[in-house]
């Protein structure tokens, strides 16, 4: 078996969103190495949308938070946020200073999972002018904008003053959790539960759920010792501090 | 042609090849050709049963003309090429030693006994990323997008692993595991009514594209906006509209082969 897709790109996932949470999920089902920032009041996150991502658990209203957050976001090929002031102003504006080929997604607009899904299709499309370019950018998906992208056929048709049968309204039911995309997966501190899997099948790539949900900070050492490069000391010290949060 | 000349979007590197008649395949498609892809619409020379003309028609009620196949198309190449013979199937071969995907949806119609199943091709050109969409299923054009949407995601992970390995593979995008995918994250899908045309036009969210024989046509705009790069509006095309310009430009065959072909209906 081959690797995953995104096998060795990194994505920050500073979003609050489902539709954000949704995308980094897909991130990481395609093999990228997913960092999401939780906040402090972050205790639980939801398996479905949470798996093959790590931890960490940080004050964004401080600014030793928000510096923390940028160092890390420099590290990172992609960086995925959906509301901007709830990041401290960690804007494409503020990483691409430090980080010129980052890729900046922005989720705006009503919560959706398609949303979610266009805004990873997003960075991957950024992806291929990165490679050819070496360039990044900001990449724009907006709720609007998706809706009629989705609705491009009755709009062509009411353009061109034709009418269409319309469309019945949509409907997802809850999956069964025997389905075709659901893994067992051990929770912590809980049962093996069934959670939802990459909705894809790669021929020659496994698309298993290589990692259980985190618990929000289970990951501050891995992120603050190892990518950032901070010593015992300042960590304890940010603890202290409350700049940084354990997980609990 | 269509945007042959000047492909400067992000996916301008990409040629795929369209086989899909279905809704969500041609809609994954269109995105790549928003995004700068030469994308080819292979379609039977037969047109009588090809999606191509199914109805309603513009104004004009030409066969030419369905507004299914337009919307969904726009940007796109047309070839028609009879792939099920196996003349049409070495053709076929061809062409996909010069694409990096496919995009199929069921019931697919490459032969195996012409070498065309998905392990042979992969054989033959170790890059090719084969999308195959299995939306049949879906009624509801809102789930059909979503199908299509997830489906560009799905291919887009097979094109940056063949990029970088240099391996292709199938995608199997089944569009029971999307829409169980979707309902699984716990986020309600909004299905909006259709959108208002003159909002859509004050919020710049639709472009207008000159068409040879029908008009002015008007398409949604790409759904992702990047900041460096641009996105490409086409026209639909004509049944079999580039046939020549393929052939010819990209296969590389005589007008005097190209005649033969389409003689015997080949093409």
């Amino acid at each position: 078996m081959l690797p995953l897709p995104l096998y060795l790109s990194r994505a920050l996932d500073l979003t609050t969103s489902g539709a954000g949470a949704y995308a980094t999920r897909l991130m990481g089902g395609l093999g990228a190495e997913v960092i999401r920032v939780d906040r402090p009041s972050t205790d639980r996150l939801n398996p479905d949308l949470h798996c093959d991502k790590v931890s960490c658990r940080f004050e964004l209203t401080t600014p030793e938070g928000q510096d923390l957050c940028l160092q890390l976001a420099s590290q990172c090929h992609f960086v995925f946020a959906d509301a901007i002031d709830a990041t401290g102003g960690l804007d494409y504006d503020a990483v691409a200073g430090r980080r010129p080929s980052v890729i900046y997604v922005s989720l705006t607009g009503e919560d959706s999972p398609q949303l979610g899904v266009a805004a990873a299709a997003g960075a991957l499309v950024a992806l291929f002018h990165h490679r050819a370019t070496g360039e990044g950018q900001r990449v724009d998906v907006d709720s609007e904008a998706l809706s009629a992208s989705l609705r491009g056929l009755d709009i062509f048709a009411e353009a061109a003053s034709v009418t269409l049968p319309p469309w019945p309204a949509l409907e997802l039911k809850a999956p069964e959790p025997s389905g075709p995309i659901f893994e067992p997966v051990a929770l912590a501190g809980e049962d093996v539960r069934p959670v939802a899997g990459l909705p894809y099948l790669f021929s020659s790539t496994p698309a298993n759920v290589r990692l259980p949900p985190p618990i929000p900070g289970q990951h501050n050492d891995y992120v603050l010792r190892e990518l950032l490069g901070l010593s015992a000391g300042e960590i304890e010290r940010l603890l202290t501090q409350g700049v940084v949060v354990g997980a609990q | 042609v269509n945007g042959e000349d000047d492909r400067n979007g992000p996916l301008a590197v990409l040629t795929i090849i369209d086989l899909s008649e279905g809704i969500a395949g041609s809609y994954a498609a269109s995105l790549f050709s928003n995004y700068g892809s030469r994308v080819i619409k292979v379609e039977r020379p037969d047109a009588g049963a090809s999606a191509h003309r199914m109805g309603p028609y513009l104004g004009d009620k030409d066969p030419e003309h369905g507004v299914p196949f337009f919307a969904l198309n726009g940007g796109k190449l047309s070839l028609t090429l009879d792939y099920e013979t196996p003349e049409g199937a070495e053709l076929f071969i061809r062409l996909c030693e010069e694409a990096d995907g496919v995009i199929e949806d069921t019931p697919v119609r490459r032969r195996a006994d012409l070498g065309l199943d998905a392990d042979t091709l992969i054989a033959h050109v170790a890059r090719l990323v084969i999308t195959a969409v299995d939306a049949a299923a879906f009624t509801n054009p809102a789930e059909q997008h979503l199908i299509g949407l997830h489906a560009f995601l799905g291919a887009l992970g097979g094109l940056w692993h063949a990029a970088q390995r240099e391996h292709g593979q199938v995608v199997d995008v089944r569009g029971e595991s999307v829409l169980a995918s979707l309902a699984a994250s716990g986020l309600v899908a909004v299905s909006s009514a259709a959108p208002e045309l003159d909002a859509l036009r004050v919020a710049n969210l639709v472009r207008e594209v000159e068409h040879p024989t029908a008009g002015v046509l008007t398409y949604a705009a790409a759904p992702i906006i990047l900041s460096e790069t641009p996105t490409t509006y086409g026209h639909a095309p004509l049944l079999g509209e580039h046939t020549d310009h393929v052939l010819h430009d990209l296969l590389r065959l005589e007008a005097s082969e190209i005649e033969s072909l389409r003689a015997k209906g080949v093409v």
